[in-house]
């Protein structure tokens, strides 16, 4: 094993680390209530015209077996309330 | 003594061949991790542990590619007659499902890192400077399609808005739930584009009325339709397929 292997997988363990240390500070932070988040948001939202069959598997070929159409519409609440809460910290820093 | 000499000449001559056997038996052990990682199948690959590492190696490449993208290179263009004709359809819901936004209520929505986060009407929007592109649409299913878009550089919108141009990321939400978010760089590329229109018409529901941020330097799955707001934020957002395991940077 030359220097540049081992160079190599110290800088992809030390990447690794700290984006796993950076994960677990998003993860760790608290996330509000999720569901009142999205109702707020949805006060000022535009009309959309036609519903979508959420309990349908999804289309498309970057799924998973199992995903279904309305686990992005439960995934986008999660990270909308995730990140609302980061934001706000955002700007009380400003 | 002179076995002594003889081995250390040994030593010396066969040195770089010891190398080749440890470099070998370096990607030998690695093939063979791999091989264990695949007869283990999914329970590995499910581990909370696993995933953790190989989300931490997926953020890594992005950082890499971050690193290698060149804010000035260009994607290339094509002349009109190169256009895909039909250009294809791609969501995870069916065209049937197409989400149909009302035109009148629209109002994008800006939070974040932004001084002048008014939301912004669809005449509002469309006032702005256009510009077009023929560019190649890249899925990360692995097809590829050529359109034509129409729309406002997405730095001029940046600009206008007051963004903090160095902040880290700019997020996005969409009308059917889809979310995802790109590093600044990209977004003030000069090929990234806000656009209204494709084909020189006004954005069909199925390519993303409202408006889709087109990006011919991102794989297609990057390139939000149907924006409905988007935010300027130093924390990392994601993004629906990211979140899944697809590699968040997506460079094309």
């Amino acid at each position: 094993m030359n220097r540049l292997h081992i160079l190599l997988v110290i800088a992809m363990l030390a990447g690794a680390w700290l984006d796993a240390r950076a994960a677990a500070e998003i993860a760790g932070s608290p996330t509000g209530d999720a569901a009142q988040t999205h109702g707020a948001a949805a006060e000022s939202k535009p009309k959309i015209l036609n519903p979508m069959r959420a309990k349908e598997p999804m289309s498309g070929e970057m799924k998973r077996d199992g995903m279904m159409k309305e686990d992005v519409r439960k995934q986008a609440m999660k990270k909308d309330a995730m990140m609302q809460d980061a934001m706000k910290k955002e700007e009380m820093k400003k | 003594m002179k076995r002594r000499g003889m081995q250390h000449s040994l030593a010396a001559h066969s040195a770089p061949s010891i190398e080749k056997i440890e470099r070998r038996l370096f990607l030998r052990q690695g093939l063979s991790l791999g091989a264990l990682a695949l007869l283990s199948g999914c329970e590995l690959t499910e581990d909370e542990s696993v995933q953790k590492v190989l989300w931490a190696m997926s953020r890594w490449n992005d950082r890499a590619q971050a690193a290698l993208f060149d804010p000035e290179k260009l994607a290339p263009e094509y002349p009109e007659s190169a256009i895909t004709r039909p250009f294809p359809f791609n969501a995870y819901y069916g065209e049937d499902e197409v989400r149909m936004v009302d035109a009148a209520s629209y109002r994008l929505e800006l939070s974040g890192l932004i001084r002048d986060a008014k939301p912004w009407t669809l005449p509002e929007l469309y006032a702005l400077p256009q510009t077009s592109q023929v560019t190649r649409h890249i899925c990360v299913e692995g097809w590829s399609a050529i359109g034509k878009w129409s729309g406002v550089r997405f730095r001029v919108f940046l600009e206008r808005i007051g963004a903090d141009l160095a902040a880290k990321y700019v997020g996005f939400k969409c009308a059917d739930d889809y979310y995802t978010s790109i590093d600044m760089a990209t977004a003030l590329h000069p090929q990234t584009l806000l656009t209204f229109r494709f084909a020189d018409q006004i954005l069909p529901p199925k390519y993303g009325f409202p408006m889709k941020l087109r990006m011919p330097t991102k794989l297609g799955f990057k390139n939000p339709k149907h924006i409905m707001a988007m935010f300027v934020t130093n924390t990392y957002p994601g993004g629906y397929w990211e979140d899944q395991g697809y590699n968040w940077f997506s460079g094309s």
